[in-house]
């Protein structure tokens, strides 16, 4: 799964830690995000897509071979 | 997210470093000096087991999902190291005291656990779509030359009586 996450940041000019603080996540769970590693719950893709105010598939999509 | 969890707080884990340090640093001190009969070893080895203890069960500072895939997948690696550990030292007759060895895994708990947080490795965030189990390949592997070993040493008392 892949994901806009850092897109979205930076068009708020938000940092990693910004972020992690509004979601009271880690600093660290926004990098392995962002860097593809971990794939986060659908609730926190809920909240990261709430924060957004966009739709959860605006940030995260599938690859063609996860379809 | 703050998640549930049974986990003491994370102020736990402070007290248990410090209580952790103090104890060891005591130890290591009594032994350099010569002093280590002076000292109930015994009860210092248990304060360390109980620090390091309030430091493994207690949570991290901001404890998300990803922190408790990280905890469970250390949980299994310091687990599964200790197992091997114990075979180890049952199978070739070592004698050292048990406490070392829960004081020993503990401590391997949290070094697992605070590189794996640091480094952040990918594969333990992946699911596996094939486990290869090779852990449990060489356990059978060891347990079936074990057997036929003991067979041998049984047949050979049979036929030399």
């Amino acid at each position: 799964m892949k994901n806009w996450l850092k897109v979205e940041r930076a068009k708020r000019d938000l940092t990693q830690a910004d972020l992690a603080n509004a979601l009271s996540v880690s600093r660290q769970t926004i990098n392995s995000i962002e860097g593809g590693k971990f794939c986060p719950s659908t609730i926190l893709a809920l909240r990261l897509a709430n924060y957004f105010e966009v739709k959860v598939e605006d940030i995260f999509f599938l690859e063609e071979d996860e379809k | 997210m703050k998640l549930s969890n049974s986990l003491d707080q994370h102020s736990v884990k402070r007290i248990g470093l410090i209580f952790a340090i103090i104890f060891i640093v005591l130890e290591i001190v009594a032994n350099i000096t010569g002093t280590i009969e002076e000292i109930d070893v015994h009860l210092v080895n248990l304060y360390i087991l109980l620090a390091l203890s309030m430091m493994v069960f207690s949570k991290e500072k901001t404890d998300d999902e990803r922190t408790q895939i990280i905890r469970y997948f250390t949980m299994k690696t310091s687990f599964r190291l200790l197992i091997y550990g114990l075979a180890t030292i049952y199978l070739f007759e070592f004698n050292i005291e048990i406490i070392y060895i829960a004081i020993l895994s503990l401590i391997m708990y949290l070094i697992i656990f605070y590189l794996t947080d640091y480094f952040n490795p990918s594969f333990i965030f992946k699911e596996k779509t094939k486990d290869k189990k090779w852990d449990i390949k060489i356990i059978v592997g060891i347990m079936i030359f074990m057997g036929i070993a003991f067979s041998f040493d049984i047949l050979a008392t049979i036929i030399t009586s």
